[in-house]
């Protein structure tokens, strides 16, 4: 997984005024099973490495963010 | 939004009797031509703010300690013919509360000219009010309020001293009369707001427990729901637990529903397992 991906993440969990907190709960909600911590660290562009089904279980928690808001998927989701 | 109507102006008087009977209560009467002591009045006051305690943390939520505190106010503080209070959310202020519509348009002045006590008690975390000058201090507000009647006011801080709940709002109490209020009447404003701070915070976090509570309970359960989902389809298809949940992910959008939605249904054989497709994202 690269950096790049998690600052489209990023940008778009600031795009739908979600909370860092309010994401992971999401992400945790849909059966995401990294840590808070670790979360945040790959939001700021600390954690490199994640396996892409966990990437895409955050994306997914963005991406139902912006349905909620009328904008359809947003961010695409990583092969793996 | 709870307020209290405004009484009429007559029962002014009758209402300072009703409040010196209820400092009074549990004490008793001094003959008319007997000075009343000085500790019997520390006693009555005593007495009344332990019951305002005990009052303000049974409140149930967060609204209703603030509806409390402008009743209280109004009742304990002689000159106090109106009381609100004001909150700072970001950088917002608001008036969640208010014993009548005359404080919130005062109020609503202060945000709109931002100035005024109440936003200065709030923002130094002193008191300010008439006695500070103010029609010197503030006197595009202060013409504004003298025009709604006021002839006084006194704004104390909500906070508590050594904590990180220094900002927590200020208690506005508003007088018709021009001298409205007495260095008797700032301590007691001090003695409630001292109490209506820490049960702001405390039932405020409070509120924010039960709301994480609930929070990791919904989430829970949807994790459940998803993890049998996915259980469901790796057993039917014979795929991996990845390529379960990007199964679901796209019935997910293509039905315009949430992931947990589309498991729920799976699992409840709403909806058909074997119409979901398997196939890994291209």
């Amino acid at each position: 997984m690269t950096v790049g991906k998690s600052q489209v993440v990023e940008a778009a969990r600031r795009e739908v005024r979600l909370s860092r907190e309010d994401l992971y709960w999401r992400y945790f909600a849909l059966g995401g099973s990294v840590a808070r911590e670790a979360v945040d660290g790959y939001l700021e562009g600390q954690v490199e490495m994640w396996s892409a089904a966990e990437v895409n279980i955050l994306i997914q928690a963005v991406n139902e963010r912006f349905s909620e808001m009328g904008l359809g998927i947003q961010v695409p989701y990583v092969n793996h | 939004m709870s307020t209290i109507e405004e009484r009429p102006s007559g029962q002014h008087e009758a209402e300072l009797d009703e409040r010196e009977r209820r400092l009074g209560e549990g004490s008793e009467e001094p003959a008319a031509d007997t000075p009343v002591a000085e500790d019997d009045n520390d006693r009555s006051v005593a007495s009344t703010f332990a019951a305002i305690a005990l009052d303000l943390f049974s409140a149930g939520e967060l609204s209703e300690v603030l509806r409390r505190i402008v009743e209280v106010a109004t009742t304990v503080i002689d000159g106090c013919d109106l009381a609100s209070v004001t909150m700072l959310e970001g950088d917002k202020f608001s008036t969640p509360v208010y014993t009548h519509t005359n404080a919130l348009r005062v109020d609503e002045v202060q945000y709109s000219t931002e100035e005024g006590p109440c936003i200065d008690a709030l923002l130094s975390g002193t008191v300010h009010g008439t006695a500070t000058g103010w029609r010197e201090q503030w006197p595009d507000w202060a013409a504004r309020a003298e025009q709604a009647g006021i002839g006084s006011v006194l704004a104390v801080p909500l906070r508590i001293p050594n904590t990180e709940h220094l900002r927590l709002g200020a208690v506005n109490m508003y007088s018709y009369a021009g001298d409205g209020f007495t260095e008797a009447d700032q301590e007691v404003a001090l003695i409630l707001s001292a109490h209506a701070a820490i049960a702001a915070v405390v039932t405020r976090e409070r509120d924010e427990k039960e709301h994480q509570e609930r929070t990791f309970q919904e989430a829970l359960s949807s994790r459940d729901v998803i993890g049998q989902a996915k259980g469901m389809l790796m057993e039917r298809h014979r795929i991996s637990a990845e390529d379960a949940f990007d199964t679901l992910r796209r019935s997910s959008q293509g039905l315009n529903s949430k992931l947990r939605d589309v498991a729920r249904e799976l699992v409840q054989g709403s909806q058909d397992g074997e119409g979901l497709t398997a196939r890994p994202e291209g």
